[in-house]
């Protein structure tokens, strides 16, 4: 029989006479012999079963001297002894009460069993025993602790060497970590954290960690009872009932505060990694406040605005902008004279990204400014944030300002929630101190307690909430300023870093199925310390994969000037204005900083900009304007210019710079301009490097100024009526001695003046009636003057009374001599000409001619109005005039020209005229002259009609036969010729003459008109301006 | 009067269902007749340190039930372990989740092979309602099964078969 089936044999019978013996109470073997034998005789069988349950010599030899198997074989279940076997075998000691013997004999059972379970493979089971081994154990050693060191100052000796058994009671705790997932890290990875929260069995884990306080506690291991408060807390809180946590949040209170009486150096991180949520920066300026020069300078070179600019300083850079965009941005103004280079808009022509700042995170060195933290606290009892420091990205030297460190949400009714400018200087100023915080070796960090970095008492976070706290602090250096995280001591942990949390990472794919406990898991045994894994992920903030984390980027900039208004001519900023009215102030402005201005420029805004800018742009494809209407509000948003600044000269002499502390009065004028409500006086300064442009900044200033427009003097009718030598000689008598009539008189001398003058025709002129209306409460004089040629000028002045309504009478060349009427009307934003097919030719030529018309007059025009008083004085707004076309009709000049005149017959003397009409003898022989000019740029010819009638006897009511004989000129006028005759071709530029012989039969008075058909041109009929009249005596 | 702890455990020793019952047949033993009379029928009586060790019971017959699972080709696993009186009887499923009964044999320890029936009918018909939960389409597997259907269901096979 082989040994291992003999011993198995034996075996079953002294076990068999061991059951037998309970019965007997005189001879029962005790349990402690019984188990002994049984936990050989498993020790023998696992022996052989590890061996192959084959009996070899060698194997033998292993079981006794207890020599490490050479390698590993396969198990079978054949032959001598199963693994079920062995089993059975082991639970029969269990059906003993192993707890009823000395704790030194439970121990080594347990221990056997242990390295029995190990051999199995069976690691659960394992754990199992060395859990109880540990249960068992409690009791006694906390019996021998005490007995041993009665008194605490004796026993904290023990702790700064481990000891022995010390350290197998821990790696006993590593393996039951292992075994029961208690080793998964998450807090600091995210597949981790997802087994943990699924996939282990928590109850087990934290009955495991109770245990091992209990034991640590007894032992008196307090380091080790820190470490497993911080796992407990860190990785089971969300288990564990506000009670316990705060039991455990006491103990650990308790041992750092021994610790420290004791110089123990005991330290605990903050359990929670993700005490950071959120931070958000609090930008105290408005958003445009600082613009980087490079964007200013794309902006303002766009054209439709209303800047006008003064440079103070000379240096460098030339700012060509005359009429950059008033606000800023040039909405909706196109931008199509920016890219000088590309004749077309190129798609892959990138703008440079890189000089892009974000205008919101503009920090300027040395002053304050403040972050919003929320931080949370997930645990039942309250927190208490002892001290806090940003930390930056390389070294980025940053001064937190620790005693202005306040809840945000608690400090609501304070004034402290918004913080002004005027707040933080102050902070500035009183803070002398400052401390440079350099990352990463957190020792280097300055602890002097200054005034500064005494954080203010109870910041604290309640439990299971969050709460915002206002972090002041300093930027001490220009450049990238990114704040990573902080720097943050919560009540009696030692401080650490806390990064800024974005969004939790999940991890859930992960295989299903696993057969046992993974055998990986012990490779590498020794180097498992799930403790001091705890404490490392948490002092070194070691969650990236947990969660990711955002960093907060911030751009500081050197210290910018600050100009600020400090004195105004006008009260309130409220200004009452007749419409066109000019008023003159002033301002003053100081440079509060302590940094020079060496770039100033003025610009303008008013209320009006944006209505005319949206009408300008919303005229895009088939609701678009007409060109003239375009144009129209071009000029008024271009032309129009609100404000002027009077004193650019002295500004740009005298203050070449506007040294800190010294103030510039700058004096304006502004204009009353129809519909502007408010405006705004928008000053950009800037201290500029010409070296580094990217790194100079604008700031600006803006005044605003309120206005209230009233009407002053309207035109609120116009028209043209042709200028005859006869015209308005009717009211001579009537009025002129009146005095009251100046206009008149003034008009009547002028017709004087041209109709006894050789070189001008009457023909040439016309009249230009305008009906201004004062709106105004007071008397108002209003100045009109008309420029009829470079050296002459017509001028009107007139008295309105208030609410009165005056026709003026103005003399005006007719236009179209000298200049081209059909020019495509331009525009002053330089925008592409696109033709507008919904008109037609003639429409939009009738739309060019008076566009042109109107243009020229309003350009020989001007007026202006004046109280009696001389107190208010403003301009009259002209663009009000509108031309029909029948008025451009009369105002245009014919290009083909008829002049007619009356010679004698003998000797061509001149014949004697009164006033208008010739004075003919009765017959007589004349010769009436006829001159055609041919000005326009092509051939023509035509017939030429002559149409004299009579006028002495037309009297209305007559019946129309008798008026038709009578105005007929038989018998009355004698004709040495015809009437109608054809013309020669006419060049260009030529003029012929055409004389024809008549002779008056009858006594009378006559109008002779002239009439010129043109053949060549459809249509074209050129009436003789001015016909004849003829008075025969 | 015997006591059972039912866990339900997943594929990766986790927990989805525990419950604990106990027999609701009236015990025959006249000795503990006073103890059954204060207690409340189907509420489990382990003492209260037994009750701690129980899911480490459960946790450490693992290891037996991924050995035995090999040696059969039943899912019912049958007795697979004892510990101190309590005995374990386990359940494997086709997607190797584990049913692990644990229950204290006082006073049936003469027809154990009558119980052991009842458990593998119990265990059968406890699969059924976990099939069921898992043909849930927001049920994924080793999700811890909180459906208070499930769990009325489970006491209801309970005092069924106990």
């Amino acid at each position: 029989m082989p040994t291992p089936e003999l011993i198995g044999l034996i075996s079953l019978k002294s076990l068999n006479f061991y059951q037998v013996s309970t019965n007997d109470f005189e001879n029962i073997v005790p349990d402690i012999v019984y188990v002994e034998s049984l936990l050989r005789i498993i020790k023998f069988k696992i022996g052989i079963y590890l061996g192959g349950n084959e009996s070899k010599g060698n194997l033998l030899d292993n079981i006794v001297r207890s020599t490490k198997l050479s390698s590993k074989l396969n198990l079978i279940d054949t032959n001598y002894f199963t693994k079920s076997d062995i089993l059975i075998n082991i639970d029969n000691i269990f059906k003993l009460q192993l707890v009823d013997l000395p704790i030194l004999d439970q121990c080594r059972i347990y221990c056997t069993l242990a390295t029995m379970y190990t051999d199995l493979g069976m690691l659960r089971k394992r754990a199992f025993i060395l859990r109880f081994l540990l249960v068992a154990l409690l009791p006694k050693l906390e019996q021998t602790f005490l007995n041993e060191n009665p008194d605490i100052q004796n026993n904290l000796s023990l702790i700064t060497g481990i000891r022995d058994e010390v350290q197998s009671i821990r790696d006993i705790f590593e393996y039951l970590f292992l075994i029961y997932g208690i080793n998964l890290q998450s807090e600091s990875s995210a597949e981790d954290s997802s087994k943990h929260s699924e996939k282990s069995w928590l109850s087990l884990q934290i009955q495991v960690l109770r245990l091992c306080l209990q034991i640590a506690e007894s032992m008196k291991d307090y380091q080790f009872l820190l470490q497993l408060g911080t796992i407990l807390l860190t990785r089971y809180s969300h288990c564990l009932p506000p009670d316990d946590q705060i039991k455990l949040k006491n103990k650990i209170d308790s041992l750092i505060y021994l610790s420290n009486r004791n110089n123990l150096n005991l330290t605990t991180p903050y359990w929670d990694p993700f005490l950071v949520r959120r931070v958000q920066f609090i930008n105290p300026r408005d958003k445009d406040e600082i613009v980087p020069f490079p964007e200013y300078d794309k902006n303002s070179s766009q054209i439709g605005g209303l800047v006008s600019e003064v440079k103070i300083n000379g240096n460098g850079h030339s700012n060509s902008n005359g009429n950059g965009n008033g606000n800023g941005n040039g909405n909706g103004n196109s931008n199509t004279n920016t890219n000088t280079n590309s004749f077309l808009f190129d798609p892959y022509n990138k703008v440079d990204e890189k000089s892009v700042f974000n205008k919101d995170k503009l920090l300027l060195k040395d002053e304050v400014y403040q972050l919003k933290v929320h931080v949370q606290n997930p645990f039942a009892f309250e927190i208490e944030l002892v001290d806090i420091e940003i930390i930056t990205e390389s070294d980025f030297k940053v001064q937190t300002l620790k005693n202005h460190i306040r809840s945000y949400s608690k400090g609501i009714n304070n004034k402290s929630r918004s913080v002004t400018n005027t707040n933080l200087k102050k902070i500035t100023s009183s803070t002398a101190s400052t401390t440079s915080v350099v990352v990463p070796p957190p020792s280097t960090m300055s602890t002097t307690n200054s005034a500064s970095n005494i954080i203010p008492a109870s910041l604290t976070v309640s439990g299971s909430s969050t709460e915002i706290f206002l972090i002041a602090f300093k930027p001490l250096q220009v450049g990238d300023l990114k704040i990573i995280g902080f720097n943050i001591q919560v009540g009696t942990c030692s401080p650490q870093l806390f990064k800024i949390i974005d969004q939790e990472l999940f991890s859930s794919s992960f295989k299903v199925k696993s057969i046992g406990i993974n055998e990986n898991l012990f490779v590498n045994n020794q180097k498992h310390n799930t403790l001091e894994m705890v404490e490392t992920n948490l002092k070194n903030g070691n969650i990236n994969d947990r969660s990711s984390v955002r960093q907060l980027n911030l751009q500081v900039i050197p210290p910018q000037p600050s100009l600020s208004l400090t004195k105004s001519s006008i009260s309130n900023g409220w200004l009452m204005l007749l419409e066109g009215e000019i008023y003159k102030f002033s301002i003053t402005l100081t440079n509060h900083s302590e940094v020079l201005i060496n770039y100033l420029s003025f610009s303008f805004w008013d209320s009006c900009i944006e209505p005319l800018n949206k009408k300008l742009s919303g005229s895009t494809g088939n609701q678009s304007l007409p060109a003239s209407d375009i144009y129209e509000i071009e000029w008024n948003l271009l032309k129009v210019k609100p404000f002027r600044i009077l004193n650019k000269e002295a500004i740009s002499e005298h203050h070449r710079t506007i040294q800190p502390g010294t103030e510039i009065k700058i004096d304006y004028e502004v204009i009353g301009k129809r519909g502007m409500k408010e405006s705004k006086l928008i000053l950009e300064y800037s201290h500029k490097r010409s070296d580094e442009l990217t790194n100079s900044f604008i700031k600006h200033i803006h005044v605003p100024l309120n206005l209230t427009i009233l009407s002053s003097v309207d035109i609120v009718g116009c028209d043209i009526i042709p200028l005859f030598s006869s015209s308005l000689q009717g009211f001579e008598g009537e009025y002129i001695n009146d005095g009251k009539e100046e206009n008149l008189k003034d008009v009547l001398k002028f017709i004087t003046n041209i109709i006894d003058s050789n070189d001008k025709e009457i023909g040439d002129y016309c009249l230009f009636i305008l009906d201004v209306r004062n709106f105004w409460n007071e008397k108002l004089a209003c100045h009109f003057d008309y420029h009829i040629s470079c050296d002459e000028k017509f001028s009107v002045n007139e008295i309105i009374e208030p609410g009165k309504t005056s026709r003026l009478l103005i003399p005006i060349k007719r236009i179209g001599v000298d200049v081209d009427l059909t020019k495509d009307i331009p525009s002053l934003r330089n925008k592409q000409f696109i033709k507008n097919y919904l008109m037609s030719e003639a429409e939009d030529l009738q739309m060019k001619e008076l566009f042109w018309l109107r243009y020229y007059i309003l350009e020989s025009l001007s007026g202006y109005w004046e109280t009696i008083d001389n107190k208010r004085k403003g301009k009259i707004e002209l663009r009000t005039i509108r031309l029909t076309p029948k008025m451009a009709n009369v105002l245009e000049f014919s290009k083909i020209r008829l002049l007619t005149s009356i010679i004698g017959e003998i000797n061509k003397s001149t014949v004697k005229k009164e006033s208008s009409h010739y004075l003919l003898k009765v017959d007589e022989f004349y010769t009436l002259k006829t001159i055609i000019t041919n000005e326009v740029n092509h051939q023509i010819k035509g017939i030429l009609r002559h149409l004299p009638i009579s006028m002495n006897l037309i009297t209305p009511g007559n019946n129309i036969n008798l008026i038709k004989s009578q105005l007929s000129i038989d018998k009355k006028i004698l004709i040495n010729g015809v009437l109608q005759r054809s013309i020669p071709t006419l060049n260009s530029g030529d003029t012929i003459e055409i004389e024809l012989s008549f002779l008056v039969l009858e006594k009378g008075e006559y109008e002779w008109g002239t009439v010129l058909d043109v053949l060549n041109k459809e249509g074209l009929q050129i009436v003789g301006r001015e016909p004849i009249y003829i008075t025969a005596s | 009067m015997s006591s059972y702890y039912l866990t339900i455990i997943g594929t990766r020793d986790n927990p989805l269902y525990e419950v604990e019952f106990s027999s609701f047949k009236p015990n025959s033993s006249s000795t503990s007749s006073s103890a059954s009379a204060s207690s409340i029928p189907g509420r489990a009586q382990f003492a209260p340190d037994v009750r701690e060790i129980l899911p480490f019971i459960a946790n450490s017959s693992l290891d037996i039930i991924d050995d035995s699972q090999w040696s059969t080709s039943n899912f019912n696993l049958g007795r697979v372990d004892s510990f101190y009186g309590l005995v374990v009887n386990a359940f494997i499923t086709q997607g190797n989740v584990k049913f692990v009964l644990c229950y204290d044999n006082v006073g049936s320890g003469t027809n154990s092979k009558y119980d052991d029936n009842l458990i593998r009918q119990f265990f059968i018909d406890v699969n059924d309602l976990y099939v069921k939960c898992l043909l849930n389409p927001f049920y994924r597997v080793n999700d811890a099964i909180v459906s208070p259907e499930f769990d009325i269901k489970v006491k209801l096979l309970a005092r069924k078969y106990f």
